[in-house]
């Protein structure tokens, strides 16, 4: 079964962003990493590969110096191959139509299945795997948390939803979005680093991509007009009495003059 | 020493404390039953007559001076997780609680110090002087153990095999007597042979020579880059043996620790979340190393760990797992850093020691812990600080009552520590003497060591007010 996993490179989530005066997103110090969900993605791919064999891709539309280090990391814990789709500054395009394009392109295509993580942990807009399964035309099941090859050549899936995990069976070719599992993605090992490093990433520049309805771009219909830091919530107020009890009683007479009890 | 040596609080007393810290005493009723023990309930529970709660160090030395007076004992105690039983109150009197001291005073950037209070616990420190990019190097396991009671027993923890312990980043202190003298020791200079260190002899001295009322410590700038290696061999053999490999070939790792399976199977459980791996090529993982490597660029710090892998490798490690994103390496420690609740919530009945030994005689002297488990029906669990040669053991039953049990723990301890003694180890690494391990500390030193300390005490407490039954008598 080959297998596609779509990688985004963000800024380390322990790191606290801010905007500057231009309101544009600092990330300051932040290393880039695999994008958490996409690790999940990877490593369900892995262990797919692992029980009934196979290859496994990962592609970013990211610049290539940047996303090359992050896919390495991806090489080092059971990706067969990588490549890193740089987008043409000149030109409008979704992520996700580069992706489409490009995965058509790819020494493995075409791939049975195509998975990315739910959402980014820099952005959260949550739509690269379901736009990715429209422009492909291909079935796509979100918020999977398991995933296992069955002998019919479908795949098996538990989807988390609020309430509850659903089994659903999907044939492939197909795209999936996944969630958290209840393991934790492998680590690399040295040697698994080593190979890595000594691996080729391939580069796909944007303006020779042409999908298969020969349009060249796909312009977003969204736009982000602006960006803002959530509004500050206004300054707790701290009681320090010299007694817990006087500090109770203060804590409850300030919730009383608010009519809160 | 006994009960007689003290006189009872008796309501005048309680009136005296009110008036050196109003509405901060608190008596029978009003005493949380958590202040008659620290972790270690199993060496005993005594309640304090009296609990207060000072804020300055002017207060501590008119309490102090009052129970100097009129003999009253009196146990300093802070975050109360010590595991030897240092911060109970063996002969009742005042206890005296410094959490609500927990001020971070301010930083010295040019001189990288910073002066706290007694009561800060280490994890708000460590975030703190983080957020400023610098790194308080002493990383003992309990991270909201307060300063004060870190000082008090030269706690060690996990970076001490690069960075030392915590004695090592004491610059000064403000101490109250006994006698409710106040006194400063150390200073904010780099060299010092001025005397007798007033500062070392009380770092370690575990609140028996004086209260520690305010802090100066050293800090050192974040380091830029940390990668840790988990190393699983296919027996513990195996894996101690590749310690000495670390320093012989000037790896010079920030951490390394040792750990068994059935620890790491137990605390991987009890935080929810498993990292380790159980086999590797269809072998069966027996024990680990878990080591960090810092630096000032991921280039240096790749070499290292290439050069580690190969060392590992060529010395029997099953692989080298790499954890060189923020996520790997929380992820990667989170077990370790919960090993002794991990213990505890398994557990009905423990004891444990915290002996160190000689780095190259661990594997033989674990190879006897455990060979005790057979002939002591105790269950053993280890794990510890492979790099400095601190083993924490702990010996548990499910099944035994109390009065088996700790007849039985008693037999383990003896041999245990009698085997140290043998192959030149210590009693205690990092979590000190307190109550529980009076009579160890004795066989271990001989008499006259220890005549030295009691001579020390008095010289400290001629009522021998402070913290009584603890380390020395």
């Amino acid at each position: 079964m080959n297998i596609l996993v779509c990688i985004k490179p963000v800024p380390d989530e322990s790191v606290d962003v801010s905007l500057d005066k231009d309101n544009s997103v600092v990330f300051s110090d932040a290393s880039i990493v695999v994008n958490s969900y996409d690790r999940y993605a990877l490593e369900a791919a892995v262990r797919i590969k692992e029980s009934v064999g196979g290859t496994v891709s990962v592609i970013s539309v990211s610049d290539y110096d940047a996303a090359t280090p992050v896919l390495r990391s991806c090489l080092s814990v059971g990706a067969d191959d990588a490549a890193v789709v740089q987008e043409d500054a000149n030109e409008e395009r979704e992520k996700w139509s580069l992706l489409g394009c490009a995965s058509k392109a790819l020494p493995y295509a075409p791939f049975d299945v195509i998975i990315c993580g739910i959402e980014s942990s820099d952005i959260s807009y949550g739509e690269t795997g379901i736009a990715l399964a429209e422009y492909l035309d291909l079935p796509i099941v979100t918020r999977v948390v398991s995933v296992e090859a069955q002998a019919n050549g479908k795949l098996m899936l538990i989807q988390e939803t609020e309430t509850c995990h659903r089994r659903i069976e999907v044939p492939t070719p197909c795209v999936l979005t996944f969630s958290k599992p209840d393991y934790e993605p492998r680590y690399p090992t040295i040697k698994s680093k080593i190979a890595a490093r000594k691996s080729a990433i391939t580069l796909i520049g944007s303006s020779g991509l042409i999908d298969d309805n020969g349009c060249p771009s796909s312009i977003g219909k969204t736009r982000r007009v602006a960006v803002s830091l959530p509004p500050q919530r206004s300054g707790g107020v701290l009681i320090s009495e010299e007694t817990a009890e006087e500090s109770v009683n203060k804590a409850l007479s300030i919730l009383f003059e608010q009519n809160v009890i | 020493m006994d009960q007689s040596n003290y006189n009872a609080v008796t309501p005048e007393i309680i009136d005296a404390l009110n008036e050196i810290a109003p509405k901060r005493v608190f008596v029978n009723g009003e005493i949380n039953s958590d202040y008659s023990h620290d972790e270690m309930p199993i060496y005993g529970k005594h309640i304090p007559d009296v609990v207060v709660e000072p804020l300055t160090t002017e207060e501590i030395a008119d309490i102090m001076r009052l129970c100097n007076e009129n003999r009253i004992p009196i146990t300093p105690r802070g975050a109360g997780t010590g595991l030897v039983g240092g911060a109970v109150p063996v002969y009742g009197g005042v206890l005296l609680v410094l959490t609500r001291m927990n001020r971070i005073i301010s930083y010295d950037l040019d001189n990288l110090t910073v002066t706290v209070q007694p009561g800060v616990l280490l994890n708000d420190l460590n975030e703190d002087a983080l957020s400023r990019g610098l790194l308080y190097p002493p990383d003992p396991g309990e991270k909201f153990a307060t300063l004060g009671g870190n000082v008090s027993t030269n706690a060690g923890g996990m970076r001490a095999v690069k960075y030392g312990c915590t004695r090592d980043y004491v610059k000064e202190m403000t101490v109250v007597l006994p006698t409710g003298e106040i006194i400063h020791v150390g200073g904010a200079v780099s060299k010092n042979s001025s005397g007798y260190s007033l500062l070392h002899l009380l770092i370690g001295s575990e609140g028996t020579l004086g209260v520690i009322t305010e802090l100066t410590l050293k800090l050192i700038p974040r380091p830029k880059e940390t990668v840790s290696l988990i190393i699983p061999f296919e027996d513990m053999d195996s894996c101690i043996s590749a310690v000495p490999l670390f320093f012989k070939n000037h790896l010079n790792p920030q951490a390394l620790e040792f750990m068994d399976r059935t620890i790491v199977d137990s605390s991987e459980a009890f935080v929810g979340k498993q990292v380790f791996p159980r086999s590797v090529d269809g072998v069966e993982v027996q024990a680990y190393l878990l080591t960090t490597f810092d630096g000032d660029s991921a280039e240096a710090l790749e070499s290292v760990c290439e050069t580690a892998g190969e060392i590992l490798l060529e010395a029997g490690a099953l692989d080298v797992f790499v954890a060189d994103t923020a996520a790997l390496k929380q992820n990667a420690w989170a077990a370790r850093s919960s090993f002794l609740e991990a213990i505890m919530a398994d557990t009905k009945l423990l004891d444990e020691c915290d002996v160190v030994v000689p780095v190259t005689e661990i594997s033989d002297f674990l190879k006897y812990v455990n060979s005790l488990e057979a002939i002591t029906g105790l269950q053993i669990k280890s794990f510890g600080h492979a790099g400095d040669g601190n083993i924490h053991i702990y010996c548990c039953s499910n099944h035994l009552d109390e009065t088996a049990f700790i007849l039985k723990a008693a037999d383990f301890m003896d041999r245990v520590y009698s085997k140290a003694a043998e192959r030149g180890g210590q009693v205690s690494g990092e979590h000190g003497i307190g109550v529980a391990k009076i009579n160890y500390l004795r066989k271990s030193v001989g008499p006259v060591n220890m005549r030295l300390m009691q001579d020390i005490k008095k010289a400290f407490d001629p009522n021998l007010i402070l913290n009584p039954g603890k380390v020395c008598m």
